[in-house]
């Protein structure tokens, strides 16, 4: 069985404008020691489904239908103290900005130490050369002085780093990483990236890395999703999804990648998809890209797309194949 | 850290000369001759005129008046009450702890109150609570405080006959000052423990009545600044490290949520002393806000001039340590010049 | 506009304070047609009648008459013309010279800049009701002299804002453009930068309005505002202590009327600053 199962999650929004459906029928599931990605636009439900893992949803959010067994467990049955020793310990997840992550008004060690307290119990010398190592770990140099710093005095890349020391204090069996590198300057998205790599490697956790750029995500997963409006639209081996896209949106992503274009000949121009993400309080009917899909057919708008399984561990929520057949 | 000090330090200074600016140049300001004024029909004789003004020490050039009197208030020496003729420093002294009394126990109360409740309305948004504690500090915060004790006297001293009117004390103990908190000198009493429940009677109601606004400021900000910081990132780092809810909110949460709390209640200290002149003049109170009152219906203006000048030093001081106690709550502001 | 409009109308005590301004406002126009008596007049006959609830009540006083026997209801409606007009007056006085104070110490920084602002420190050092008893002491006690005291004291609040508000949008692109074209200083602050700290500015009066009308009631309660015979309600209270066992409705109807004013003010300073202010999340 797969260490996280997520079943056909189905997560509401109350705003404004009324009931916004985000979550449609989310199902996927992650192995022990695996590296899946979670690629989509803004808006497109990611973040939302590494929230959910956790159950620490805004309050206005509401789980319509669905489940998320974590070693076969239901996380929503489960009751808040139990919740509370999973999150930290076992499942841990680090933030698109580091920088507003960390709390302001205490310092390195307090709160790197803090998980270990909580989950632990560690105290005095032994909890601080557990943080002194993990800082180590993490590639944070000369880690003894720097456990008075606060927040403020760190760099973006050294606040991530420090948020990722706190994740893995407890070697946690699953790190969600929720953009991790997005705030961050190029040179050190690489450093922060083969540091998750590498950590990965060494402890055997499994790694849900969410970013809206393929580039990154098919380079650091064995696994992906593509999430559009919601909804899961292609999954698929990382090299697989790459080499040969099924669904349009992916190859809209892809295409989308600087350096991409040269496949196109000389085209100068970055390509774009056109239009944009559909409102989710309107949702349109059938495939929810019908109205940017190039290929767009009459059977696309007609009814729900469903996602169907192609070939060896990959599934596409697009008839395009189905009627055309292969390209 | 010790920059910042030094400089938020320096800083204090302007304030107090200008303050003391504005003490020296009550006097000079008022229309027509204050020595006049002060005699009334009795200006008629030149040597008691001339005598006025050399005691109220306007009879030298402007700036060696400024001079003499910013030096004498170094010294502590305010000149002399017109009224009672004894010292300006000693009467300020001899009332202030009635005044200190009065504000610190509203300040407590306000605050022990203002609090928890601030935090129950922001962790039970729109809720019947929240929604109340949101009319209840409107209208405290916007509540004429001189009518309210009006309101109270009439209910809870005239037709309940709870507590008393007004005064600190009942005239029938006898408590020898020593340290001018009543509190604490009717325990040291021979009458002990009733001089004490007295005391306390006769605290209650001006302390609600100067504690209101306090109460309403406090549970409000505390409120919003509160739900603002719930929405922090930090805070959803805290969640997701596994902490459990009372430390999400009461060590991380609120944490930062006291920064613009402790400015309120810095700025809340001249609002308590505004608060003072009227409960004071309300309950009779003999402290420092009817004394100016009384002070400024009789034109003592040596009163006036050091009175000024002594609060407004104290306010400077209180916001200093408001200021001192940010960089204790506040890591980001020790490095800030 | 529109978005403005629809925040505002989101917010329910906004609406309501806004409905409480504008009635009171036109009670106040109107207050020689709604009065049934003058408000100075002496009913020689009918000392201290009770309001219409009490017992011993006369139908021609609804509210009942003070201890000169003058109809408290006409006082009442007078009043509010007399605190609105305060609250008017001051709102005109704190903006007028706030906003000169705060444009030049926005503009030119340095030490004009200094020199402004460490002044309004020490006018916000002093507790507010001790700073404008002070002024009255100096100028005596009259109606002007409340908007002046009153109007002193408020003066800090606009300055710090206005002058946030020229710091924040002078290093905006069109003031630099414009500066680049060669526009005058008057030009720059006063018709390019001024309209568009107009929003904080109208929170912070209305706000002014509020503080405005409790201060002067304060004065009036101290005997240092307005003198009677006028019919400021903080003056009536002052005048009504003396009776608060025998009349005690002599005391609770104008404070009632500065409450409702106060909070009326307050819900829409509010209501304004949650539709404008796009910092201010809606809590």
């Amino acid at each position: 069985m797969s260490l996280l199962q997520v079943q056909n999650l189905n997560i509401d929004f109350s705003t404004t404008q009324g009931v916004v459906n985000v979550l449609r029928d989310v199902s996927f599931h992650l192995n022990e020691g695996e590296a899946l990605g979670l690629v989509g636009e803004s808006g497109s439900g990611k973040s939302v489904t590494s929230l959910a893992v956790f159950d620490l949803l805004a309050s206005n959010a509401q789980v319509r239908s669905g489940q998320i067994l974590f070693r076969g467990r239901n996380i929503f049955g489960l009751s808040e103290v139990e919740k509370v020793k999973i999150r930290g310990s076992e499942i841990s997840m680090i933030f698109q900005d580091p920088m507003t992550s960390l709390n302001p008004c205490f310092n390195v060690e307090y709160q790197v130490g803090e998980v270990l307290r909580m989950h632990q119990g560690l105290e005095g010398s032994s909890l601080r050369d557990r943080v002194i190592e993990l800082l180590a770990k993490v590639g944070i140099p000369d880690p003894q002085s720097r456990l008075k710093t606060y927040p403020h005095e760190l760099s973006g890349g050294m606040s991530q780093r420090v948020m990722i020391a706190m994740a893995i204090a407890c070697s946690p069996k699953i790190l969600i990483a929720d953009e991790p590198t997005t705030a961050l300057d190029v040179t050190i998205q690489k450093q922060i990236l083969s540091l998750l790599q590498k950590l990965r490697k060494e402890t055997g956790m499994s790694l849900i890395l969410v970013s809206h750029d393929l580039g990154v995500i098919a380079q650091n997963t064995d696994r992906l999703l593509v999430m559009y409006a919601g909804e899961i639209v292609e999954e698929g081996r990382s090299s697989d999804v790459i080499q040969r896209p099924l669904h349009p949106y992916t190859e809209g992503l892809l295409k989308c990648l600087p350096g991409a274009y040269k496949l196109e000949g000389r085209q100068f121009r970055l390509p774009t998809i056109p239009g944009i993400v559909p409102n989710l309080a309107e949702r349109p009917q059938g495939c929810q890209l019908s109205p940017r899909c190039p290929y767009k057919f009459q059977a696309c708008v007609n009814g729900a797309i469903v996602l169907g399984a192609v070939g060896d561990a990959r599934h596409v929520r697009c008839i395009k194949e189905d009627l055309h057949g292969p390209a | 850290m010790l920059f910042v000090f030094l400089r938020k330090f320096l800083l204090v200074i302007p304030t107090l000369i200008g303050a003391s600016l504005i003490a020296f140049a009550l006097i000079r300001l008022v229309p027509g001759d204050p020595v006049l004024n002060l005699l009334g029909e009795r200006g008629g004789n030149p040597q008691v005129v001339a005598e006025m003004r050399a005691k109220l020490g306007i009879d030298k050039p402007l700036a060696e008046q400024y001079w003499i009197f910013l030096k004498n208030a170094l010294h502590g020496d305010l000149g002399d009450s017109i009224v009672s003729n004894r010292p300006v420093a000693e009467e300020f002294w001899s009332r202030f702890p009635a005044t200190l009394e009065l504000a610190g126990v509203s300040l407590v109360w306000s605050i022990l109150l203002g609090l928890p409740l601030g935090i129950l309305a922001a962790l039970r948004r729109n809720s019947a609570l929240d929604y109340s504690v949101i009319g209840v500090s409107l209208i405290g915060y916007s509540m004429p405080i001189f009518w309210w004790g009006l309101i109270l006297v009439i209910v809870f001293s005239v037709q309940l006959g709870w507590f008393p009117v007004s005064g600190r004390l009942s005239v029938f103990f006898e408590v020898p000052p020593k340290t001018g908190f009543l509190l604490v000198d009717s325990l040291l009493s021979e009458e002990g423990w009733s001089a004490f429940v007295d005391a306390v009677k006769h605290l209650v109601l001006p302390s609600i009545v100067l504690g209101t606004i306090p109460l309403a400021v406090m549970a409000r900000m505390t409120r919003s600044s509160l739900l603002e910081v719930l929405g922090e990132d930090y805070v959803r780092t805290a969640k997701a490290k596994g902490l459990s809810w009372f430390r999400v909110v009461y060590v991380h949460a609120l944490r930062n949520a006291l920064i613009p709390i402790v400015t309120v209640v810095g700025l809340m200290v001249g609002a308590l002393l505004t608060g003072a002149v009227l409960t004071e003049t309300i309950f009779s109170w003999p402290g420092i806000g009817r004394w100016l009152v009384k002070s400024v219906e009789a034109r003592d203006y040596p009163v006036i001039q050091g009175g000024v000048l002594y609060l407004a030093f104290l306010i400077v001081m209180v916001n200093l340590i408001v200021d001192l106690t940010y960089l204790w709550i506040y890591p980001r502001m020790r490095s800030r010049t | 506009m529109i978005e403005f409009w629809y925040l505002f109308r989101q917010n329910k005590g906004a609406v309501v304070g806004l409905a409480c301004v504008l009635v009171l406002a036109v009670i106040a126009l109107l207050a020689p047609w709604l009065t049934p008596h003058e408000p100075m007049t002496v009913f020689g006959d009918a000392l201290k009648v009770p309001p219409f609830w009490q017992e011993g009540a006369q139908a021609r006083f609804l509210l009942g008459t003070d201890d000169l026997g003058r109809d408290l209801l006409s006082r009442l409606i007078y009043g509010s013309r007399v605190s609105l007009g305060i609250g008017f007056f001051v709102v005109a006085f704190m903006t007028f010279f706030g906003v000169i104070f705060g444009v030049i110490a926005g503009s030119f920084e340095g030490w004009v800049d200094s020199l402004i602002m460490r002044s309004m420190d020490i006018l916000m050092a002093l507790p507010s009701i001790l700073l404008s008893i002070v002024v009255v002491a100096v100028l005596g006690p009259s109606l002007v002299n409340t908007v002046i005291a009153v109007g002193i004291v408020s003066l800090p609040s606009v300055v710090r804002v206005v002058r946030a508000s020229v710091l924040m949008e002078k290093k905006k692109n069109y003031v630099i453009a414009s500066k680049s074209f060669g526009a005058s200083w008057f030009r720059i602050y006063i018709i390019n930068i001024l309209p568009n700290c107009t929003a904080p500015l109208l929170i912070q009066a209305t706000f002014g309005f509020s503080d405005g009308i409790l201060s002067a009631a304060a004065l009036g309660f101290l005997g240092l505002g307005v003198q009677p015979p006028i019919p400021e309600w903080g003056t009536m209270l002052s005048d009504a202590r003396s009776y608060m066992e025998s009349a005690s409705w002599l005391v609770t109807l104008p404070g009632l009327c500065i409450l409702v004013v106060v909070v009326a003010f307050n819900l829409l300073g509010d209501g304004l600053r949650d539709a404008l202010d796009p910092k201010v999340k809606r809590t």
